[in-house]
């Protein structure tokens, strides 16, 4: 097994290496320059070589990529043409609230999907199972900003204790209020775009667990594990469910850039200060330095989002191996 | 009641042009103003915005939300009221020399940085030269070019020194002063970068606290503030993702106040809420056109270029596309600035006017494809590009599409993405027409725009905006003597003269201006609202504070 993990890691090498080379050189193709952002449209042609030599960008190519490639691996993104400030600072601080969301939509969804998605396999074609799978079709065709602009009307403006938009209220913060108070301000602001995001990713992991239980309570072991007069509760839960957990733990590696890449939708309509609002609007800026930054992590993650659901098989599936 | 008008203006370059946001000060007028009672401090005065400032340093901030802060928390050595004429603000007063190339300013002595330094020359030295300074990564360089030198000649006096005679500079010394005594020791080169411009430290009205990326801005108030007020406690920006979203915040009184509400609601807002919200029509300083290449073999034609403004509808643009929230526009200086001249010929929309324009032009034929022909057989039909995702834009060319297809004009419009556009078509100035808008800056000075100097030099590259290669003797010279004339009488006239001479020669069809209606809460008192914004914000009071006295 540690050997495995060694191999993939040194495999890894190269293809990160690859997604540096890629993620820098793409910028490049994109029309525009970071020198129009800075200079006046009428800027002489001597005002912009200026300004190049002073970022740096009337070295070659692979002179910046190298310069850029080696602050990179010190965890050094740059600093932002737009903003003056280092990308890692502008990442750092809109992190932690877009994971905060996901984590908590995620938690949501994987505690209600599996056992709904077991239920109504279990219950095939039954009014429970018809109702499940009406509302995941709903959920998935729902588009998320109509929703959420309906539910923004709909229940914010109506209900009081329903915030518009917004992560907090102004004011209510540890140091002058109770854990309490506080616990429940911010939960009055999860609501809304929990319910948006929660109902159409609900819908697809229901779906899944469903149809691979289904799959899985067909087969021939647990037909034998019936007929050897197991609890039915143990054979749903012992052997079936870890069965057919399998391809839902691919999806969760997939789980983990999307972690950190924030919805650009949900974040615009309830003003959510995540990491989907910067990412878009440095590309609407040119802010060559945040966008690469973006590229290489969400590539990276993925990398590694897949790494970690191949190790997770493992844990699921003892007939995996790695050896 | 004593009426004193104080202003302040800082003047924000958007990418084509500069975009002016005001801020003010001044016991108002009756009707509107605090005559109901006596003006009390305490309160907080939320603001929503759909977009967030980047980086708030004057000399380095562009757009309009970093405008709207840097306005509150920096001073300036003049401002701008309503009408656009400078008013005295971190200068008391100022003289030109006889030959106009030496301006001196005289700087209050009561005026102190939100640390409690003494704002003096220095400062203002500090601010204009790193503007200059040949490190500079800005988009302000152009605007004071004239400017030779700044030099302090005591700790309270200032003088600009001029390559030329320059009246459009006054209007630009609206640039937030910064403190020197903490910049100054910093290369020019990596101001960008300088903590300061995540935490700003001015003279003005307000006091910079905290600023949460995605969330908020919040402003305190400055009570060493040197004119009378401020009186808002606490002034808190808050950054929305999404326009109906924000009017839904208004709705829901979470806001006090917003900028502009979007054009399907204003009806519907104005009728539900006029009991909270107190509204205020206005006018944007700035206009939407389509520039016509003045060498095109079709367009040269003053002729044709008449007859498509008498045959577009703008009244119908207006109504249709604005919803009526919006002026229709005969040359290039809005209504409520003091160089505007009313006396022009207003193009009302007149098909038969149109079409005689063109058969004298020699388009007499109309083919099968109903497309107007001349003699030699070339087709009446003209390319008009503009940029992908602007509503306005897209419904507003439609709309002249049609009426233009009616008179045999074909007017054949193509979207590009903004980069593709302005690299392409408008750096490049290759292009037969297109439709953007210009935000316009304090002074009426159109040399960039409409002078020749301002168009392509020999190697084809452009050196103004003037990429329409508009060329007109008069004007050329009317728009030089308009930089070297101080005197604003004699500026008055020249302006209206050459806005005479563009509404007769048309290098663009002036379109519209759109009006923005804001609003804001009822409990805020002592406002005063303008065609440049929201103005003498440190007069402005929290009704219900009153009681709390």
């Amino acid at each position: 097994m540690s050997t495995y993990i060694i191999k993939r890691i040194l495999q890894m090498i190269p293809l990160l290496i690859g997604i540096t080379v890629v993620s820098f050189f793409i910028m490049q193709l994109a029309p525009g320059d970071p020198v129009d952002l800075l200079a006046e449209r009428t800027a002489t042609a001597e005002e912009r070589a200026r300004i190049r030599s002073i970022y740096g960008l009337d070295e070659p190519l692979y002179v910046q990529y190298w310069i850029w490639l080696n602050n990179l691996l010190r965890g050094d993104f740059g600093y932002s043409y737009v903003r003056g400030r280092p990308v890692r600072d502008m990442i750092l601080e809109r992190l932690p609230n877009t994971v905060y969301l996901n984590a908590v939509v995620a938690v949501m969804i994987y505690g209600l999907a599996i056992p709904i998605g077991v239920a109504s396999a279990l219950r095939q074609y039954s009014s429970f199972d018809h109702t499940v799978t009406s509302f995941a079709f709903l959920g998935q065709a729902l588009p998320n900003f109509w929703f959420g602009l309906l539910l923004i009307y709909g229940v914010a403006l109506r209900i009081d204790i329903i915030p518009v938009a917004g992560m907090s209220t102004y004011g209510i913060s540890l140091a002058t209020h109770s854990f309490w108070a506080v616990l429940v301000d911010r939960l009055r602001y999860l609501i809304l775009p929990v319910a948006v995001m929660g109902l159409s990713a609900l819908a697809g992991i229901t779906r899944y667990t469903r149809s691979s239980m289904l799959e899985v309570i067909r087969k021939d072991y647990i037909r034998t594990a019936r007929s050897k007069g197991l609890a039915e509760r143990l054979i749903i839960y012992k052997h079936a469910l870890r069965n057919a957990l399998l391809p839902i733990v691919t999806i969760l590696g997939f789980e983990i850039p999307l972690m950190f890449s924030g919805s650009v939708i949900i974040e615009n309509i309830f003003s959510w200060p995540g990491l989907g609002t910067l990412s878009v609007n440095a590309v609407f800026q040119r802010d060559y330095m945040v966008v690469m930054a973006f590229n290489v992590i969400g590539a990276t993650l993925v990398v590694i989002g897949n790494f970690v659901a191949d190790l997770l098989y493992v844990v699921v599936d003892p007939r995996i191996s790695y050896d | 009641m004593k009426f004193e008008r104080r202003w302040s203006i800082v003047p924000v370059v958007a990418l084509l042009s500069f975009l002016l946001v005001a801020g003010c000060s001044s016991v108002t007028d009756p009707d509107t103003g605090p005559a109901d009672g006596v003006p009390a401090v305490g309160g907080e005065m939320v603001f929503g915005m759909t977009s967030e400032p980047v980086i708030l340093n004057p000399i380095l901030s562009t757009g309009t939300p970093a405008g709207f802060v840097n306005n509150r928390v920096f001073a300036s050595l003049v401002r701008a009221d309503e009408n656009l004429q400078m008013e005295p603000y971190v200068a008391e007063d100022w003289e030109f020399s006889e030959d106009g190339l030496e301006w001196i300013f005289q700087l209050r002595d009561d005026v102190y940085f939100h640390d409690g330094e003494q704002l003096t020359a220095d400062d203002v030295v500090y601010t204009y030269m790193a503007i200059l300074h040949e490190d500079y990564t800005g988009v302000r360089a152009t605007t004071y070019e004239p400017i030779e030198e700044v030099v302090a000649v005591d700790d309270l006096t200032v003088k600009f020194v001029l390559k030329r005679p320059h009246a459009p500079l006054l209007s630009d010394l609206t640039m937030g002063i910064m403190p020197s005594h903490l910049l100054a020791d910093e290369p020019i080169a990596q101001l960008r970068e300088l903590d300061f411009n995540m935490k700003p430290i001015g003279a003005g009205p307000f006091v910079f606290e905290e600023w949460r990326s995605g969330e908020y801005i919040v402003l305190s108030r400055n009570p060493d503030f040197f004119l009378d007020g401020p009186y808002l406690e606490q002034v808190r920006i808050r950054f929305y993702g999404d326009e109906q979203v924000m009017l839904t915040a208004l709705e829901a009184g979470d806001i006090d106040y917003i900028g502009s509400i979007p054009p399907d609601d204003i009806d519907r807002v104005m009728q539900e809420y006029d009991d909270k919200l107190e509204f205020f029509e206005r006018q944007n300083n700035g206009y939407s056109y389509i520039g016509l290449k003045q060498t095109h073999p079709i367009l040269e034609d003053h002729r044709v270029r008449q007859a498509m403004a008498y045959g577009i509808n703008r009244r119908t643009v207006v109504d249709d596309v604005l919803n009526g929230y919006g002026t229709v526009m005969n040359a290039n200086v809005p209504p409520f600035s003091w160089a505007y001249n009313p006396d022009l010929t207003d193009y009302e929309y007149d098909p038969d006017q149109a079409i005689e324009l063109l058969e004298k032009a020699g388009w007499t034929e109309i083919g099968d494809d109903g497309i107007r022909r001349n003699a030699d057989g070339d087709k009446l039909s003209v390319e008009c590009v503009t940029s992908t995702g602007n509503v306005i834009r897209e419904n507003t060319l439609l709309i002249a599409q049609q009426n233009l297809a009616e008179i045999g004009f074909d007017l054949d419009v193509q979207f590009y993405e903004w980069t593709v556009l302005l690299e392409q078509y408008l750096d490049a100035a290759m292009f037969e027409s297109y439709m953007l808008g210009w935000s316009l800056g304090l002074d009426p000075d159109a040399y960039l725009f409409f002078h020749s100097d301002a168009s392509l030099d020999e190697e084809g590259n452009l050196r103004g905006f003037n990429d329409v290669e508009y060329s007109n003797e008069r004007v050329d010279e009317l728009l030089e003597l308009g930089r070297i004339t101080l005197d604003q009488d004699e500026r008055e006239e020249i302006y209206h003269e050459i806005q005479e001479i563009l509404n007769e020669e048309l290098p663009y069809i002036f379109l519209f201006s759109q009006d923005l209606v804001s609003a804001t809460n009822r409990d805020i008192r002592g406002i005063t609202m303008s065609d440049i914004g929201p103005l003498y914000m440190e007069q402005w009071y929290i009704e219900t504070a009153e009681a709390e006295e």
